[in-house]
């Protein structure tokens, strides 16, 4: 800790005489942070090591050592879960990112109604994911839903296709209406990285005798790799975690066919009340979380750092 | 700047002026915490449901609790209900939270089944010094026993009533079909009154929503079975899976409205285009079912010959962690009197649990009632005997196996032998933990 060299005729005692100020000023955001993140996570941690069942609770929660995570990887549940969760990160991945570079580049051309087309692009973005999980519902209702009556009216299905109910077909529509969601703040990072790549750069590489793909290959993807990454990682976190779009829309079936780890979580603690368990599957996604973040940090940083 | 404000010192006075200013007002939040519930002279019974108004439940419910409220407080001057109004979406997992956390309100609506395992779980009181259990348990439908633990009153399940079978006369009439009385009877007659993409026979629900587990166990409990008993699961019992078989039927033959919501299958139901659904007496509280609407409908008990459903009860509780635990036994007193039993029937268009509670009268005026009047006594909870502290779990394994069987193309047995094996499973974890 910072003390201050002593002042002829001061007479404040050492503990006094140390520089509080910038401690003090950090301790809020400290108790905050430790409130409501480190402690919560300490307590999910020591909770997955315990026999925390409140449904049939033992006196003391028992210690059980990794009897939690032995359970989850026997159970074929979370195999399953754990497939839907990758199926349906990646899918809103490859969709958000392709889709949102795709837009960003429509937007980054010269047009009329430019500046509306931005402005109306955002809205996706602007509702509560709540309401965008029950806007989806009903757009693919199967007696009601628009999607079926455009399906219908395009000629590209005879009767209306049962969206919510299929198996097969839950899972598409999930994730349809999570990447409709995602896409504008992917369009909107993505154009801003676009926007910061220098037009000197194309001259540059046109001069020098490229052709417009290797142009887009070595000028844009590249001045767009850091941002990419960037979006990539937040994408690939957000909807690893994501619930409430599964949640609303299907709430995990049919038959398991959207349940998401976060899902399983959410059924294991509030549902069947079986807090040690749901913690042991939450440190999980947390321990997927940080290595997929480690990847990232691998791929995307330390070749910019070391260039 | 920056320098500048990094270096000053902290005085003495500062940190101790700091200190004082942090101490008094953790004592004034102290004190607030502390202050009794009371307003002036009177306590403040606080009753957390969601059948208010405001969370658009339908106005007879709304309307009972008003009036019960205004009766209750002219009676016991001394008592103020302050009902706290949460949204039925969010009202289980708040109710949870609350009586574990232990900040709860002083009275709650409850399912039947949860009652038994929040008891055992040990976040509830007892009733038997609270209230009139006595009269409870000696005058209510047989339904009232689950409440019981250990010899123990824990819920009063002041709202009965039951599911039963709401068709259309003039579509029956038209193909000159008489009500039904047996599941095949059910069958063949939804068969014959569906015309593909207009009109559907008979509504089963699919989707995957806690609805879908009640339905199924309608025709479990008609088909004379239940997901379990005493303990033992019965998930692969003949009559279970022949049940379920018959459900299949339904939704591969395109009898039922496949994917349709149940909210929206009473639209459609409304609308004509529907012959036959299972329904609760809350279906008649809607304000669409207008006089000339309601000519076209008929109850009768559902078409098994058990004549059993599945119980839409609902029951008091009073959690361990309620403040005015008294206030709340007398409201609970209060409301299963004879008299208010007869108005929440009046008000409410639900029946209480009470016996004698669904007078002649009533019925001559609202002849569709008769169907929930007659099927009270044999309804049966949607949570078998034995299974309330898992009794998530079973409708989660057996929503999951709907879904397998209606739309995967795994045979019903199969389905529900997982539901079997996992429901085995989760009661011998209960036992080796017991």
């Amino acid at each position: 800790m910072q003390t201050v060299e002593s002042v002829p005729g001061d007479r404040r005692s050492g503990l006094f005489r140390i520089q509080w100020f910038p401690y003090l000023t950090i301790l809020p955001v400290l108790a905050v942070l430790t409130t409501i993140l480190i402690y919560p996570l300490i307590q999910v941690l020591v909770m997955s090591f315990r026999a925390v069942d409140l449904g049939r609770p033992i006196p003391g929660e028992p210690f059980i050592g990794l009897a939690n995570y032995a359970e989850m990887l026997r159970r074929p549940q979370f195999w399953q879960s754990l497939w839907v969760t990758v199926i349906y990160t990646l899918s809103v991945v490859v969709l958000t990112c392709v889709g949102g570079l795709v837009v960003a580049q429509l937007l980054n051309a010269r047009f009329h109604g430019r500046a509306l087309a931005r402005a109306l692009l955002i809205l996706p973005w602007a509702l509560p994911p709540v309401v965008t999980g029950l806007v989806w519902s009903w757009m693919f209702d199967f007696q009601f839903g628009v999607v079926n009556y455009a399906l219908r009216l395009l000629h590209l299905v005879d009767k209306n296709v049962n969206w919510m109910v299929n198996p097969d077909l839950a899972l598409p529509a999930v994730i349809v209406a999570t990447a409709w969601k995602h896409l504008p703040l992917a369009t909107i990072i993505l154009l801003a990285g676009l926007q910061s790549i220098s037009g000197e750069l194309y001259e540059a590489a046109h001069i020098d005798g490229a052709n417009a793909l290797q142009r887009y290959r070595y000028v844009t993807l590249a001045g767009l790799r850091p941002v990419l990454g960037l979006l990539l990682l937040l994408e690939t976190l957000w909807n690893f975690k994501s619930f409430t779009y599964i949640y609303m829309m299907t709430g995990g079936g049919p038959a398991r066919s959207t349940e998401s780890l976060v899902v399983s979580v959410y059924y294991e603690a509030f549902q069947f009340y079986k807090f040690g368990y749901a913690a042991a599957l939450g440190t999980i996604i947390l321990l997927i979380c940080v290595a997929i973040t480690l990847v990232y940090l691998r791929v995307f940083i330390a070749p910019a750092e070391k260039s | 700047m920056a320098d500048r404000i990094g270096k000053r010192r902290v005085t003495r006075r500062e940190v101790l002026v700091g200190l004082g200013a942090a101490a008094a007002a953790g004592v004034l939040a102290k004190a607030r915490r502390a202050a009794p519930a009371v307003v002036g002279a009177k306590t403040k019974l606080i009753y957390s449901n969601y059948e208010q108004k405001q969370t658009g439940v339908i106005a007879g419910l709304s309307n009972y609790w008003d009036l019960a409220k205004e009766a209750f407080e002219k009676k016991y001057p001394d008592i103020e209900i302050v009902q706290v109004s949460v949204p039925s979406s969010e009202y289980w997992n708040k109710l949870f939270t609350e009586i574990t956390t232990g900040n709860a309100a002083d009275l709650y609506k409850d399912r039947l089944s949860e009652v038994v395992q929040f008891t055992r779980m040990g976040l509830l009181s007892p009733l038997d010094e609270l209230c009139n259990v006595k009269d409870i348990n000696a005058n209510f439908e047989d339904i009232q026993k689950t409440q019981i633990v250990d010899g123990k009153t824990y819920g009063v399940a002041y709202q009965g009533g039951s599911h039963q079978l709401v068709y259309n006369k003039n579509l029956l009439a038209k193909g000159g079909f008489k009500v039904p009385t047996t599941p095949e009877e059910a069958y063949e007659t939804a068969k014959k009154l569906t015309k593909p993409g207009e009109q559907w026979g008979f509504v089963v629900v699919t989707p995957s929503v806690p609805q879908l587990y009640i339905d199924l166990t309608q025709w479990v409990v008609g088909y004379n079975s239940h997901w379990g008993g005493n303990g033992k699961v019965t998930a692969t019992a003949d009559a279970t899976v022949a049940a379920m078989e018959m459900y299949k039927r339904l939704v591969a033959e395109g009898i039922t409205p496949v994917g349709t919501p149940k909210p929206q299958t009473r639209e459609m139901f409304v609308a004509g285009k529907i012959a036959m659904m299972i329904e609760g007496p809350w279906f008649f509280a809607d304000p669409k079912i207008t006089p000339e609407r309601l000519a076209f409908m008929g109850t009768a008990t559902l078409p098994w010959a058990n004549k059993r459903s599945v119980s839409s009860a609902s029951a008091f509780i009073i959690p361990k962690a309620a403040k005015n635990k008294e206030a709340a036994g007398k409201f609970i007193d209060f409301c299963c009197s004879l008299e208010w039993q007869i108005k929440f029937l009046e008000v409410a268009k639900l029946p209480g649990n009470r016996k004698g509670a669904f007078p002649r009268s009533f019925i001559d005026k609202f002849p569709f009632m008769a169907a929930y009047d007659e099927g009270a006594p044999k309804a049966v909870d949607s949570c078998p005997s034995g299974f309330e502290d898992v009794f998530k779990q079973l409708q989660k394994y057996v929503i999951d196996a709907a879904g397998e069987f209606m739309f995967k193309n795994v045979p019903v047995k199969k389905a529900l032998e997982t539901v079997q094996a996992q429901m085995e499973k989760e009661l011998e974890a209960g036992r080796k933990k017991a």
